[in-house]
């Protein structure tokens, strides 16, 4: 067993040993039970998530879970799949409403808090701005094809039934766009 | 969200803990909960009257074979949903697959029989069989459900599907005791679609019904 594994069952060990004194009542275990996970969610949720504010998030609604759902961990199962089980859920959860709230197709690329809450990589923000003017230069119907069909996942029918286009012509429209962008960006 | 915020809520999560009861093993809520809906659904097949025929139906071995898969159905998503209580139902991944495995037999031979029989599709209309099957499966799934939120489940919508598939083949058996109308139209229409559509209900619904 290397070192690292020898580690996290120890560490599981641990964890599993709070949890169940914190089922017969230990708040001191408890505390710090809901301690040391707090560490290791967040750090867990870390290289998944574009933002650090989303991972303290779920790291509370973790511990929420972890508190209404005690009493469904057994003493002879390993902590460590019970939790990331509740982390796995919370986490799609949580996006699934982020997303299904077009939070981050609302946000103003000028707000403050832009590049640290919705870009994946802050040192392509300029881009961002770029890719925003060229589209404000275009024709009103060619933005619009460009957006649903690039932007907003519309497929190219939709795009044409809703525009009163052909398909092709949905598609030579979006591909001419692109090719603009790319040319402005140097890319 | 700064770690002084997370320090107060895991002190006021520490000042709110209370001694918990632990789960039991889901085998042993599956058994529980299982034992109260089949004696449930076995007296509302004495109320509501055994068919004249059973005592042919009961040597009658494509009958048999399909009380069978119906019983494996509800048996095994009976099982599934005990486990899916847990979050990380105890990592037997396997108890999801017997009841799809269960279900597909089932609609394999349904549709083989209604290639060779023939389907006698009648259309909908009003059936003894809505009110007898809904007698027969609304215990059952009360029991089910009762029993899952019980639980914390990481699966609400597979756990939607399991419970559904669970009373409504409980139900079925119960149905094909009762209603002496063996085509594969009638039981479509009378025995399953009843249970399909509270499935859809509870499918959409799964994420709120299945909240903790």
């Amino acid at each position: 067993m290397s070192q690292d594994s020898e580690n996290q069952a120890l560490e599981d060990d641990q964890w599993a040993h709070w949890a169940l004194a914190a089922q017969k009542g230990d708040k001191r275990a408890y505390g710090e039970l809901l301690h040391a996970l707090s560490g290791y969610v967040r750090s867990y949720l870390a290289g998944s998530l574009a933002n650090a504010d989303w991972a303290d998030d779920i790291t509370q609604e973790v511990l929420l879970s972890v508190h209404k759902s005690l009493a469904t961990y057994s003493a002879d199962r390993p902590f460590r799949p019970w939790l990331i089980s509740i982390i796995k859920f919370r986490r799609a959860d949580f996006l699934r409403k982020h997303y299904n709230k077009r939070d981050h197709a609302k946000a103003s690329l000028d707000h403050p808090d832009f590049l640290t809450s919705y870009v994946t990589n802050p040192q392509y923000s300029g881009e961002y701005k770029d890719v925003e003017k060229i589209l404000a230069s275009l024709p009103d119907d060619q933005r619009t094809v460009f957006q649903r069909l690039k932007l907003e996942g519309y497929t190219a029918q939709e795009v044409a039934n809703e525009m009163g286009m052909s398909e092709s012509a949905v598609k030579v429209s979006a591909h001419r766009t692109l090719k603009k962008i790319k040319d402005a960006l140097g890319t | 969200m700064s770690n002084e915020v997370l320090d107060e809520m895991i002190g006021q999560l520490t000042g709110e803990l209370q001694p918990v009861n632990r789960l039991a093993h889901p085998l042993r809520r599956a058994v529980f909960f299982g034992a109260l809906a089949v004696l449930y659904v076995a007296s509302v097949v004495l109320f509501v009257g055994v068919r004249a025929d059973i005592a042919d139906k009961l040597h009658d071995l494509p009958f048999l074979f399909e009380l069978s898969i119906a019983g494996l159905v509800a048996l095994s998503s009976g099982l599934a949903s005990a486990w899916l209580a847990v979050p990380d139902y105890r990592e037997q991944r396997w108890l999801l697959f017997a009841p799809l495995a269960g279900l597909f037999v089932f609609v394999l031979w349904s549709v083989l029989r209604g290639y060779v029989e023939g389907a006698y599709f009648q259309g909908v209309h009003w059936d003894h069989c809505f009110e007898d099957g809904a007698l027969m499966g609304i215990l059952p799934a009360a029991l089910i459900m009762f029993m899952a939120r019980g639980g914390a489940t990481t699966h609400p919508l597979l756990m939607a599907g399991m419970n559904v598939l669970s009373f409504g083949a409980l139900a079925y058996i119960g149905l094909r005791f009762t209603c002496a109308m063996d085509t594969i139209g009638h039981g479509c229409i009378t025995h399953l679609l009843p249970f399909i559509l509270i499935g859809v209900l509870m499918g959409a619904a799964a994420r709120r019904l299945y909240r903790w």
